[in-house]
């Protein structure tokens, strides 16, 4: 299930936020969207869950259209297919209980109470949490647990987009190495189009396949990772963050004249600086 | 000089778990501290204790006064807090009404130009006009960062305060921060991000309650099982340096890209 942004734009009492933005964001691939604070990306996601609506423009989500009209058609079945995990999950829980939690979103979708709790062991299993977590106070978890429950809960009902807003927020090592993981075996193995934003720039060099570059509302650059990435001179003056490891090829090259190609995962480079050195 | 922090064996637990345990640990005035630690440590609970928003009786001195409920209001006059997602704190609801209204709480004179001119110093001004409802994520704690500063004090907690602010801002509000620590502020940053380290000079690592390490950054980085043994990640160049330094590469760990660079390429 495809996104696809065509000329959107969005504003609030006029101040424009997204301008003529166009970006694609396939299936089987995890899109970064990265840029300033303030250039826009929880924006897309607002419009995207149909919390605003666009000023102009369309967006297109395999049938479904979102334009300035709003979506012309069953906005429950619109959303049994997305999913949205907000940068803080824990503000949206109003249960005591995890299971109330997965109950309240399955209830919306019309799931029978056999096949919600098919559903809910399914998604657990998923992301790698034992059921005893049911019967737990959200309150009571850790700021990596909860973010496991989330993804949980928005795996529940089987969407085919995922849309999640910085991923990595209190997230140690052990809890970010569990997320690429997790996020690569939805991508490939369950065939997801995983939309995120975020900005921990090693994280997206490491589990991004595709980059769009966000400043002012407007696409500044997009496409595979590896492109992106090599317009170090136009990211840099934008003020974007380089990967570390990009940062340190540039270094090298810039003191060496030595070139470095382009790695995502640090054993790649270690490997590469001992051929080169 | 001296210690704006002292804290003996304080033990808090959160419902029955423990939090922290026998905890000790001092903070010198002019000093900029980065705390880190797994998730679940302790280092925002340790946090809310120097604010006064969880209650302990245990030894806890902050410039040179316990900490007890009598006088609370006058340790948040010189300790500021600073979360990773301040929008429920908020009480204005312009940028600049918010920063005076910390002023007006402590009834201080010429508010609009102490305002003007902490928001200038910082490169902030364009956002004084806007209102509170209008911010993306990292403003809002750009203007949480502001609001504590506005006051003076004498202790900033960061606890993953700026999370969702850019790299090159960070670096612009840091360096001004360093500079204020000179002139008397102690800063003690909570992170996540181990790249945060290199801001300041010291460093303390906490896991499950206890203090781990506490020196230099250096001495710190020297060893990948301070950060190892904790579920830590290393700063990208030193655990970079750790892997050459495996292959008989290097024979040292290097803290710095450049210094990297010449190590590998004589």
């Amino acid at each position: 299930m495809e996104i696809k942004f065509d000329k959107v734009c969005y504003g609030v009492k006029g101040k424009n936020i997204l301008n003529d933005l166009s970006f694609e964001a396939k299936s089987t691939k995890i899109t970064a969207l990265i840029g300033p604070t303030g250039s826009g990306k929880s924006s897309v996601f607002d419009l995207l869950t149909l919390k605003r609506i666009p000023k102009d423009g369309k967006i297109s989500i395999e049938d479904y259209e979102i334009t300035r009209k709003g979506i012309l058609s069953s906005v429950l079945a619109y959303h049994s297919k997305i999913a949205y995990i907000p940068s803080h999950p824990e503000d949206t829980f109003s249960y005591d209980s995890i299971l109330k939690e997965f109950f309240s979103v399955l209830e919306k979708y019309n799931y029978n109470l056999v096949k919600r709790r098919q559903h809910i062991e399914d998604a657990l299993g998923i992301v790698g949490l034992h059921s005893s977590y049911l019967y737990k106070d959200p309150f009571s978890l850790s700021s990596g647990e909860l973010r496991l429950i989330s993804l949980a809960i928005a795996l529940s009902y089987n969407p085919k987009v995922l849309l999640w807003d910085e991923p990595t927020i209190g997230l140690d090592r052990e809890g970010k190495k569990a997320l690429i993981s997790l996020l690569t075996r939805l991508k490939s193995r369950y065939q997801k189009t995983i939309l995120i934003a975020s900005h921990d720039i090693d994280f997206v060099n490491q589990i991004a396949d595709e980059i769009v570059v966000l400043k002012e509302g407007k696409v500044l650059l997009s496409g595979k990772k590896k492109d992106v990435f090599s317009e170090s001179e136009k990211l840099m003056k934008e003020g974007i963050d380089l990967p570390k490891m990009v940062q340190f090829q540039k270094e090298v090259w810039e003191r060496k004249k030595v070139k470095l190609g382009y790695q995502s995962d640090k054993n790649d480079l270690v490997k590469e600086i001992l051929r080169k050195s | 000089m001296g210690k704006i922090v002292e804290i003996q064996n304080l033990s808090f637990t959160y419902t029955n778990r423990p939090i922290l345990t026998n905890f000790n640990l001092s903070l010198m005035s002019n000093r900029f501290y980065t705390l880190l630690g797994p998730t679940g440590s302790g280092k925002s609970t340790l946090a809310r204790i120097l604010i006064g928003l969880e209650y302990s009786h245990d030894y806890i001195k902050i410039d040179g006064k316990f900490l007890n409920p009598k006088n609370i209001e006058g340790i948040r006059r010189i300790v500021k807090l600073v979360t990773e997602s301040p929008r429920g704190d908020f009480v204005t609801d312009t940028v600049s009404k918010e920063l005076e209204f910390e002023l007006k709480c402590i009834e201080e004179k010429k508010i609009p130009e102490k305002v003007k001119s902490l928001a200038s110093k910082y490169g902030f001004e364009y956002l004084l006009s806007r209102k509170m409802w209008e911010l993306s994520d990292g403003e809002t704690q750009i203007v949480a960062l502001l609001a504590a500063l506005v006051t003076n004090p004498k202790l900033l907690i960061l606890d993953e305060a700026l999370s969702q602010v850019d790299r090159k801002t960070k670096d612009r509000i840091f360096t001004l921060l360093k500079e204020s620590v000179k002139e008397g502020l102690t800063v003690l940053q909570i992170t996540q991000n181990s790249e945060d380290v290199f801001y300041g000079n010291e460093m303390i690592i906490i896991d499950e309650g206890q203090v781990v390490f506490e020196g230099s950054v250096k001495d710190a980085l020297h060893s990948e099982r301070n950060f190892k043994d904790h579920q830590l990640e290393l700063p990208f160049i030193a655990d970079l340096s750790n892997k050459l330094r495996y292959y008989h590469k290097i024979s040292d760990i290097q803290i710095s890209d450049k210094k990297l660079v010449d190590a590998l390429w004589k």
